[in-house]
């Protein structure tokens, strides 16, 4: 039973007045003393009033205790109690605080795991933030990096596109060049086609002239060996006189001996012999002159007739000379006439290349525009790159900062207790 | 006195035309049986055999035989090979008799024209061959 302790307090002092009243009756009949009435009236009513009082106060100042102790809990950030007020018998005020004292409690409970909560995931958004941002900002890092590089690759292709695009200018005017060479070479295989056509039939002269003189050499080659037998038959008639003459000598040298030893009758016989003697020794001396000669000739002849064959040999070699040299004069015309073709061809190649290598530089300068353009690009890329890095470390400064108000904010709500079964269950540990 | 010149070995060598009979060329030489090494074989002269002494030899000279000079008759039947004849001396003058031959030197030195000839003696020459090759 609710009553709110203004009522008590009327209550207990109708009870009181009640009682004075009651105990006015009831005492003259229990046989006191009336000196006594009083007394015993005021005392009882004034136990009855100390009853009262105890009965209504008592439980009051527990409960303002209780919600006293309770206040100062909460004040101080414990939040594990809850507000428990004893039991009376009478209700009053002090159980609808402590209700209310609950429900405050109750209420900043769930606001203190809330915001914890929300705290320990900011902390950790943060932290991954953080981290993130670090990581992002690594891989900006990188990316300059890599852009950096892509824009030296882009310079350096700019350059390689504009050496690219000389060479190949260079190019064409040496395909130019070549073009003007080819017609030249063409001219002047035709010239060595007419030249070598004439040397083919100069060689053919040369080769009938060879013929006949080949001819000539055969027919005084048969006139020498004609001449070397008839020399020899020379040498033979020679060694017949020097046999004659030797034996003339003989004879004359016998008759000499034979004089000798006839004595003077001999003298006459002896002069004839040597004579005869002189004339032999002339004999053999023009004999051995003669195959001398004869011996000189015969030298000469086989020199001569050496020569002859080696003559006739290298006329034969000259004779084949001659025959390769008009067939390599036809093969120098088959070529030099193929040259100009080849020439003529490459000519009109060579034009066809000018044309080609002049597109080709409308190309590479298009190109090298292009290269260009992707260079400037490339550094606008690396600036933007190197903003979006100031910008990453920017949050990531920002996200440790958030890291930091996070954990001072859980600083802050680790100030408050929480009951264990409510912390397990917001998984927060204070 | 005439004398008639020849070739042997190195020298120059002579002998008396008298003491000749006849100067022939070197004919096909037969072997004598058991006879000494300076008689290389007897030769076929006008069909007659002709033992045929081997001078260059007995005179410790090399010489190939170009000419046969046929010793006179009444010295000895024997031929003398030889070297080429280089004609004659007419009135060859003879070196003093101090300077006679004698069968180790069978020969006199005679000079002419600034050579020397060392005219030999057929007989000196026929007792050395004794004296070698007694009979």
């Amino acid at each position: 039973m609710r009553i709110e302790i203004g009522h008590k307090f009327y209550l207990g002092f109708i009870i009181v007045v009640g009682a004075l009243v009651a105990l006015n009756h009831l005492i003259p009949r229990l046989g006191i003393p009336e000196h006594l009435h009083q007394v015993v009236v005021t005392g009882a009513a004034l136990l009855v009033g100390l009853i009262l009082g105890r009965l209504f106060s008592r439980g009051f100042t527990a409960n303002v205790d209780i919600l006293s102790t309770c206040a100062r809990n909460i004040s101080q950030g414990d939040l594990s109690r809850g507000v428990e007020v004893r039991r009376i018998w009478f209700e009053d005020e002090t159980a609808d605080l402590a209700r209310s004292l609950e429900d405050v409690v109750q209420n900043l409970r769930e606001l203190v795991g809330h915001i914890a909560g929300a705290s320990s995931q900011v902390n950790e958004s943060s932290r991954n933030l953080s981290s993130s941002c670090q990581e992002m900002s690594s891989a900006t890092n990188e990316v300059a990096g890599s852009i950096e590089q892509i824009r030296l690759g882009a310079d350096t292709q700019a350059e390689i596109v504009e050496k690219a695009g000389r060479t190949i200018k260079e190019m064409a005017m040496s395909t130019h060049l070549v073009a003007g060479s080819s017609r030249k070479v063409a001219d002047s295989a035709e010239t060595t086609a007419l030249c070598a056509q004439k040397g083919g039939e100069m060689a053919e002269m040369a080769l009938k002239k060879m013929k006949l003189v080949l001819a000539e050499v055969e027919r005084g080659s048969r006139q020498f060996i004609t001449f070397g037998s008839h020399v020899h038959q020379i040498g033979k008639m020679v060694d017949l006189i020097t046999g004659i003459a030797e034996r003339t000598n003989l004879l004359a040298l016998n008759a000499t001996i034979e004089a000798a030893r006839a004595g003077e009758a001999g003298r006459g016989f002896a002069v004839v012999a040597e004579e005869v003697s002189k004339l032999a020794d002339s004999s053999a001396a023009s004999a051995s002159e003669i195959t001398e000669l004869v011996r000189r000739i015969r030298e000469e002849n086989l020199e001569v007739q050496q020569a002859m064959k080696n003559g006739i040999r290298e006329i034969g070699e000259g004779h084949q000379a001659i025959d390769t040299a008009t067939e390599a004069f036809g093969r120098i015309v088959e070529t030099a006439m193929a040259t100009r073709n080849k020439a003529g061809s490459i000519s009109e190649l060579s034009a066809q290349q000018t044309k080609g290598a002049g597109e080709m530089v409308a190309l590479i300068d298009r190109i090298s525009i292009l290269a260009g353009e992707n260079a400037s690009a490339t550094e606008e890329v690396s600036s933007a790159t190197l903003e979006q890095s100031a910008s990453m470390e920017e949050m990531a400064a920002a996200a440790k900062e958030l890291s930091l108000l996070a954990d001072r904010l859980m600083e802050v709500v680790r100030q408050f207790r929480l009951p264990r079964t409510q912390e397990r269950h917001d998984d927060f540990t204070l | 006195m005439t004398i008639l010149l020849f070739e042997l070995g190195r020298g120059l060598y002579a002998l008396p035309l008298v003491q000749l009979r006849e100067v022939t060329s070197p004919g096909k030489l037969f072997p004598i049986p058991l006879a000494p090494a300076v008689f290389p074989g007897a030769m076929n002269l006008k069909g007659h055999a002709l033992p045929v002494l081997d001078l260059a030899r007995l005179l410790d000279e090399t010489q190939a035989p170009a000419r046969i000079l046929v010793l006179a008759r009444e010295l000895a039947d024997l031929g003398l090979a030889t070297g080429a004849t280089r004609g004659f001396v007419k009135d060859a003058e003879l070196p003093p008799e101090i300077c006679a031959p004698t069968p180790d030197r069978p020969w006199r030195t005679l000079l002419r024209e600034g050579s020397e000839i060392r005219l030999l003696d057929a007989k000196t020459l026929l007792l050395r061959l004794e004296r070698h090759f007694p009979a």
